[in-house]
């Protein structure tokens, strides 16, 4: 019983450092690569991803590598749910998500964080969205509405 | 003065989608139902351009019809085109035509080239000679006659069906009724007549 859990060593932008189950971090196919293809005991610089962020991230791997493994008795609804709640977090936190989620290479993760922000357009008027985000328009008035006309595109030539 | 105003909203936009690269903002993108790009790129001029590339339609094709982003040889006369193109026929294959096996992206593309033909030109070629094209377009992707044919004419009622309501449909129909009578046995138009 001698190899119980390896752990690796991740540091962050602000320079906190996690040790983390090897099952967990592998879950990030950029932490896999640099384990696999650097000395085991070194400590792999995450350096665009902050300790809030990856500490949250480790969250959802161990919460998803835990469940896989059948180490937690928890429903495919139970975690859809828990999904739900990982990602109800403010804006500036969500896509700071994305950016950790795309730089580790988590694809499922990715895949949630991008829906969530999908959801939240979903149904809006140009308008509500650059409220709901703080999008400057850029658009002059008549600039606007001659997109909208060229990008009538959509409709016609898909026929819906 | 706005100084103060400006410096505000340039943190809170730094705070969502400003610091998102392009690739990112199209994995969002493509998530959304394809109803609403139009909308979306009504947003931000950023947000338009990026429906004008190559990138995002290329990963919507893969996203939403993964099966058909293979890149296989194209036989026949009409062409497949880049992504976005692609992305069209796959779409009209799917939604007019309920189909999804290998032949919707030839029928999307046979389907958009007929529609195009038809609308665009002033002096479309006669019924005939598109009609030929749509059939050598299938037997090259190896359908039997019988197949091409069938497949020719829902294609041509689908075309008809979703044309704008407009003078240049009418002369059209009317053009296309006169070609009929002349050629009524090899014309499409004689499922149309009646």
């Amino acid at each position: 019983m001698g190899s119980t859990s390896t752990k690796i060593k991740l540091r962050t932008s602000d320079q906190k450092v996690f040790e983390v189950e090897k099952a967990v971090a592998v879950q990030s196919q950029t932490i896999k690569y640099f384990y696999e293809n650097g000395s085991p005991d070194s400590v792999i610089h995450v350096h665009s991803v902050s300790g809030d962020i990856l500490s949250k991230i480790l969250d959802y791997c161990k919460k998803h590598v835990n469940s896989a493994a059948g180490k937690e008795d928890i429903s495919p609804e139970e975690l859809h749910e828990w999904d739900a709640n990982f990602v109800k977090v403010d804006q500036n936190t969500l896509f700071d998500l994305i950016l950790a989620a795309n730089f580790l290479k988590i694809e499922s993760l990715l895949d949630l964080t991008c829906q969530t922000v999908a959801n939240m357009i979903k149904g809006k008027r140009p308008e509500e969205i650059r409220t709901t985000f703080n999008i400057k328009n850029d658009y002059t008035i008549e600039a606007e509405e001659a997109v909208r006309r060229e990008n009538k595109w959509a409709f016609d030539m898909l026929g819906v | 003065m706005t100084g103060n105003r400006d410096s505000d909203t340039l943190t809170l936009v730094d705070n969502s989608f400003g610091k998102l690269p392009d690739h990112l903002l199209i994995e969002i993108f493509i998530r959304l139902p394809v109803s609403e790009w139009a909308q979306i790129s009504c947003v931000k001029k950023q947000w338009a351009s990026l429906f004008l590339g190559e990138c995002l339609w290329q990963a919507a094709l893969m996203r939403t019809f993964p099966s058909a982003s293979q890149a296989k040889r194209w036989p026949g006369p009409i062409p497949q085109g880049l992504s976005k193109r692609r992305f069209a026929a796959l779409y009209v294959g799917k939604h007019i035509f309920a189909l999804d096996n290998d032949i919707d992206e030839i029928v999307g593309h046979t389907y958009l080239f007929l529609k195009e033909q038809l609308e665009l030109s002033n002096m479309p070629p006669p019924s005939g000679i598109l009609h030929g094209t749509i059939i050598d377009q299938f037997i090259t992707s190896g359908k039997s006659r019988d197949v091409a044919h069938e497949l020719a004419s829902q294609i041509w009622l689908a075309v008809l069906d979703n044309l704008e309501e407009n003078l240049h449909t009418f002369l059209l129909l009317k053009r296309l009724a006169l070609e009929g009578d002349v050629s009524c046995h090899s014309a499409p138009f004689c499922v149309y007549c009646i």
